[in-house]
């Protein structure tokens, strides 16, 4: 039987597993996101669904997702700037 | 009992209350004092609410209240003994399901000054006996429930209400503050044993000052832990948020911005405790 985590680590497996493949239907729809300060992470908020993500751990994730280049530096804003110039991400709400 | 009317001006909410169950009248008049005016045609109230006997042969066998906001009845009816905690909850209801100015978060709140902390945390934590002690203790409560943001900024306006402490809380408050103005117990709720505290007078006469949060932390009470304090990163601190706000979905981008705004500008801690005297320490030299 699986091991039940503690529910403050629960949401963050969670994200990490379930975030990348499910995240692309929504931006596709329309975000909005912010970047932490911190860097610990960006959170997207689907304004379709009232959904939102918290990418906690994901800068290799969301390079992944998106097949964004390997040699941007690894800094979340960096990254979430590169979703917008993509087209990724469609609205910026900071 | 005939129906009797009064209005409970919470700010910033105002009810108009008709019952006709004696305990509400008495209770109400103990928990809220000032806050009661008895001539209900001085103010418009924001919500007419009304908290009765269901019917006058139930008042006979096994009698229940049943109550009602502006007509409705959002719940099925409950036995008279809980009364005061279906009036309560009620409360609770009416305002987290109508009120929209506000991002509203499951949330205590207290400050020194005007510098708020937030706590958030589910039922079973600890959040009530903690603001019960806190208020008691040189801090204002500004709410025990819900905390009322101002969208796009971090402050925090009161809904200074009574504390519900529950089952073994219960004997604890009641131990500490010998003084402190008790409703009766409202037995076996789904809760448990459910008793409602008053806060101190210095938190009703401040219930019209606003309050900045300055740190959000989340409580959890353990019995083996002193005092154990870990700092969240903000996307932490956000994804918990999410999980304590009510009327998020509803305002959709203002309540995402709202909260952005809100951890980025706060300390957030995740704090698990048995011993009160030292968060109150760490609260007041390392968090405000």
């Amino acid at each position: 039987m699986e091991k039940k985590l503690p529910w403050r680590k629960n949401w963050k497996r969670c994200l990490t597993e379930i975030m990348p493949k499910k995240l692309g239907k929504y931006i596709e729809e329309g975000v909005i996101y912010h970047a932490f300060s911190d860097q610990s992470g960006v959170t997207f908020y689907s304004t379709v669904s009232n959904e939102v993500f918290v990418a906690a751990v994901s800068e290799n994730n969301l390079r992944a997702a998106f097949h964004l280049k390997n040699e941007m530096t690894v800094d979340v804003s960096n990254i979430v700037s590169a979703l917008v110039k993509q087209g990724f991400i469609k609205t910026e709400w900071h | 009992m005939a129906l009797s009317s009064f209005v409970l001006n919470t700010h910033p909410f105002s009810f108009r209350v008709s019952t006709d169950i004696e305990q509400i009248v008495e209770s109400v008049k103990l928990l809220y004092g000032d806050a009661v005016e008895l001539d209900s045609r001085i103010s418009l109230p924001s919500y007419e609410i009304k908290i009765k006997h269901t019917s006058v042969a139930r008042k006979l066998f096994k009698p229940q209240s049943q109550f009602f906001c502006d007509q409705r009845e959002p719940f099925l009816p409950m036995p008279i003994d809980k009364c005061l905690a279906m009036f309560e909850w009620g409360l609770n209801w009416v305002v987290s399901a109508h009120e929209f100015r506000h991002v509203i978060l499951h949330s205590a709140v207290l400050a020194k000054g005007d510098k708020a902390v937030l706590f958030p945390a589910p039922p079973g934590s600890g959040k009530s006996t903690l603001t019960s002690w806190l208020s008691h203790n040189g801090w204002r409560l500004l709410s025990d429930e819900m905390a009322l943001m101002t969208p796009n900024t971090t402050q925090i306006t009161p809904f200074v209400r009574p504390i519900c402490l529950k089952n073994n809380a219960i004997a604890l408050a009641k131990e500490w503050f010998p003084d402190g103005r008790f409703s009766h117990i409202s037995p076996n709720t789904h809760k448990g044993d459910v008793i409602h505290l008053s806060p101190p007078q210095a938190s009703w006469h401040e219930r019209f000052n606003t309050a900045e949060v300055v740190a959000i932390v989340y409580p959890q009470y353990s019995t083996s832990t002193f005092c154990d304090i870990y700092e969240l990163t903000k996307a932490e601190a956000f994804s918990t948020l999410t999980t304590n706000a009510f009327n998020y979905g509803v305002l959709g981008g203002t309540g995402f911005t709202t909260l952005t705004n809100l951890v980025e500008k706060c300390q957030t801690f995740e704090v698990k405790y048995n011993n009160l005297e030292e968060l109150q320490s760490f609260l007041e030299n390392d968090v405000l």
